[in-house]
């Protein structure tokens, strides 16, 4: 039937996300301060000086809720569910909805949020998680508070904060840890949270670049996970579970296969499973197709456009704990035609 | 008029245009006075607005600072109550210039929701994570319960004057007005919105997810209402409680609630028409006539009994967020996304 209204393009929402004194509101204020062209409205929980009377700024209470009686993982925020309904009518003025997460927070319940209300999937779209880490202090915070390592797994961009503070050596630790719990995400670094506006809020919910990079082994060469040593102490770098396990092949897949699969894999792990991702080459079909998904949620699909010359592949990136990594490669090969 | 003619009538014979304006916002609320000669729109910000049915304003009342709530006519006098992001609670009289009360509700959270009890001797307020229940006569806070949460929606017993139900994450409550704990729970943490049926026998809940329950108040027990495309954004009743007209997503289903059972074996009856989901619903006072309005910009008008086409009323370029009959006339008034507010009415008047 003929739609009488075209429908309008959903609005970007960007999460930033990050441990206690990461450089979170240090970020947000160099957003709100940098004049690219875009009007931001900024969901915030912690009162913060932002201090920039021309934009649009709502203070949050963080009311999470569980979707299901019983499913833990199956948290959304209810406040963010009224604050953002409240925006969507007022979509004229602003661009680009910046929602900050307290310190301490799993970043899940807020990315649920906008797959859990109809209303709320259909007029916004998550852009990205960024996720601030201080280099300074990462290797320490994520020893002991799981929240840290959780925030670096739902991350899609990874600012690398106080590198000023920081020698080359730990720098190196901390990136080398973050590509243990997250290897799909894309990774900046700066002081001062100083990192190229534009391009952190244009950057798409997942580096699609990356995981489609043709770099032999980029996602085989971080599943040595919980291998790595801390330096002196000889610990291990994290002591939560939460791994990755990235897996990528020639060829193409059966669609069929692969959906009953990864769907099998979200209903029986999704409490574990804090982020897929995937690109796929699908028997038939000449679309690169993206799949996503947050626990036990998928989320929209992203257009990453047509496979053209280039060669057929399928990636994909599991994030979460207690990953069995041998079923899901034998499961993985077994979607291959 | 034969059936087939009815059918294919275009709805603008029945109630055409009769005048339209803009306000400054996207239209919220929009609501009648009992005796309908006022009608209030509420825009999401700006001035609310209290028209006569020719159009006039009669007045423009004070905006809530950070934005607006929602607004309740009095049951049966000429008082608004409005309220607002900045914890206030107005209530206006004709000439609806000065707000005759102004009550700053405890805690200083949004107030979002406020509803007069059948009789208006009773005002309750969600503000934040607090449900307030006013004497309205003295126009003083009688009890303040707090809920663990943000409550979403609260709507009175149309046959009980001191029982009203509250939504939010920690489910359905319920409550007698001079009791600070509440009466009854209904655990489903999910509800959104809810709908008092006029014989206060049947309670209409509205989830996040393509889900609605339907509450027994005189078993006591919950109907489960699976199958629509979207979450449920609205209710509508008809005035003597026989049928619940419900919209999630582009279709409307309307239950049978006359048998013994309600609608439990019973067919419901399936209306399609819109493009996009359904925002409002309401049934013409004392009939059985029904109208929708949509994302789609339809106006639509229904009359299930005799036939499940619509006819089109009006089309908009945006959104259709209110539509509300007019308790005394032949009127429908409707408010719009980008803040239009406009009157039908029955050209036989």
């Amino acid at each position: 039937m003929p739609a009488l209204i075209s429908p309008l393009q959903p609005i970007p929402v960007t999460i930033l996300t990050g441990f206690l004194g990461a450089g979170k509101t240090t970020l947000l204020n160099q957003v709100l301060t940098t004049q690219y062209g875009s009007r931001i409205a900024v969901i915030e929980n912690e009162f913060g000086e932002v201090g920039i009377d021309h934009e649009l700024v709502i203070h949050a209470d963080e009311e999470i809720f569980e979707m299901n009686n019983g499913c833990i993982c199956c948290t959304v925020r209810g406040d963010l569910i009224r604050i953002l309904g409240k925006l969507r009518r007022r979509r004229d003025r602003f661009d680009h909805v910046f929602i900050e997460t307290t310190g301490l927070a799993n970043p899940g319940p807020v990315l649920q949020t906008f797959f859990a209300d109809d209303d709320l999937r259909e007029d916004f779209q998550v852009r990205s998680v960024v996720t601030v880490v201080d280099a300074q202090h990462f290797l320490q915070d994520v020893r002991s508070l799981e929240e840290v390592g959780a925030q670096v797994a739902f991350a899609d961009v990874i600012l690398i904060n106080k590198c000023d503070l920081s020698g080359a050596e730990t720098q190196a630790q901390v990136e080398a840890l973050l590509q243990v719990i997250n290897p799909a995400a894309a990774f900046m670094r700066g002081s001062h949270s100083r990192v190229d506006i534009p391009a952190l809020l244009n950057t798409r919910s997942f580096d699609l670049a990356r995981l489609l990079r043709r770099d032999p082994g980029w996602l085989e060469e971080h599943q040595h996970d919980h291998e790595h040593d801390a330096g002196d102490d000889k610990k291990p770098l994290h002591d939560s579970s939460i791994t990755s396990v990235g897996i990528t092949s020639d060829g193409e897949m059966d669609g069929t296969r692969l959906i009953t699969w990864l769907a099998g894999v979200v209903l029986a792990q999704g409490a574990d499973l804090f982020r897929m991702k995937g690109v796929f080459a699908l028997q038939g079909d000449p679309r690169k197709v993206v799949i996503q998904s947050v626990h036990h949620v998928f989320m929209n699909g992203e257009q990453a456009g047509e496979w053209g010359e280039q060669t057929r592949h399928c990636s994909v990136v599991f994030i979460g704990r207690n990953l069995d990594r041998q079923q899901l490669n034998a499961d993985f090969q077994n979607c291959l035609v | 008029m034969s059936d087939s003619t009815q059918d294919s009538l275009h709805a603008n014979d029945l109630l055409p245009l009769v005048w339209q304006t803009e306000l400054e916002d996207y239209i919220i609320d929009l609501q009648w006075s009992a005796d309908g000669d006022f009608l209030a729109a509420m825009p999401a910000e700006g001035s609310p607005v209290v028209f006569d049915p020719r159009g006039s304003v009669l007045g423009l009342l004070k905006s809530h600072e950070g934005g607006n709530g929602s607004l309740a006519w009095h049951p049966s006098k000429a008082l608004l109550a409005t309220l607002g992001q900045d914890s206030l609670l107005r209530i206006y009289r004709p000439p609806f210039d000065e707000p005759a009360w102004e009550v700053p509700l405890p805690g200083g959270a949004w107030a979002e929701r406020c509803a007069w009890n059948a009789d208006g001797g009773r005002l309750a307020a969600l503000a934040g994570g607090s449900l307030i229940i006013l004497d309205a006569r003295r126009g003083e806070i009688i009890q303040q319960s707090p809920l663990g949460g943000t409550m979403t929606d609260l709507c009175w017993n149309p046959a009980r004057l001191e029982e009203l139900a509250t939504a939010g994450p920690r489910g359905l409550h319920f409550w007698k007005a001079d009791e600070v704990a509440p009466t009854g729970h209904f655990p489903r943490p999910t509800a959104q919105k809810l709908s008092w049926s006029p014989d206060g026998r049947w309670v209409a809940i509205g989830h996040l997810g393509p889900d609605a329950h339907l509450l027994d108040r005189r078993s006591g027990k919950p109907l489960h209402i699976q199958g629509y495309t979207s979450k449920v954004k609205a209710f509508a009743w008809e005035s003597e409680s026989r049928w619940l007209a419900s919209a999630g997503g582009e279709n409307i289903v309307i239950w049978p609630l006359d048998g013994p059972e309600g609608p439990r074996g019973a067919k419901p009856i399936q209306l399609s028409g819109h493009f996009d989901k359904i925002e409002s619903l309401d049934f013409a006072t004392g009939q059985t006539v029904l109208f929708s309005g949509g994302r789609d910009g339809l106006l639509l008008i229904w009359m299930p009994e005799r036939s499940t086409n619509a006819g089109i009323i009006l089309r908009r370029s945006d959104a259709i967020t209110q539509v509300c009959f007019c308790p005394a006339e032949a009127e429908l008034a409707y408010g719009t996304a980008s803040g239009e507010v406009g009157l039908c009415a029955s050209a036989e008047k």
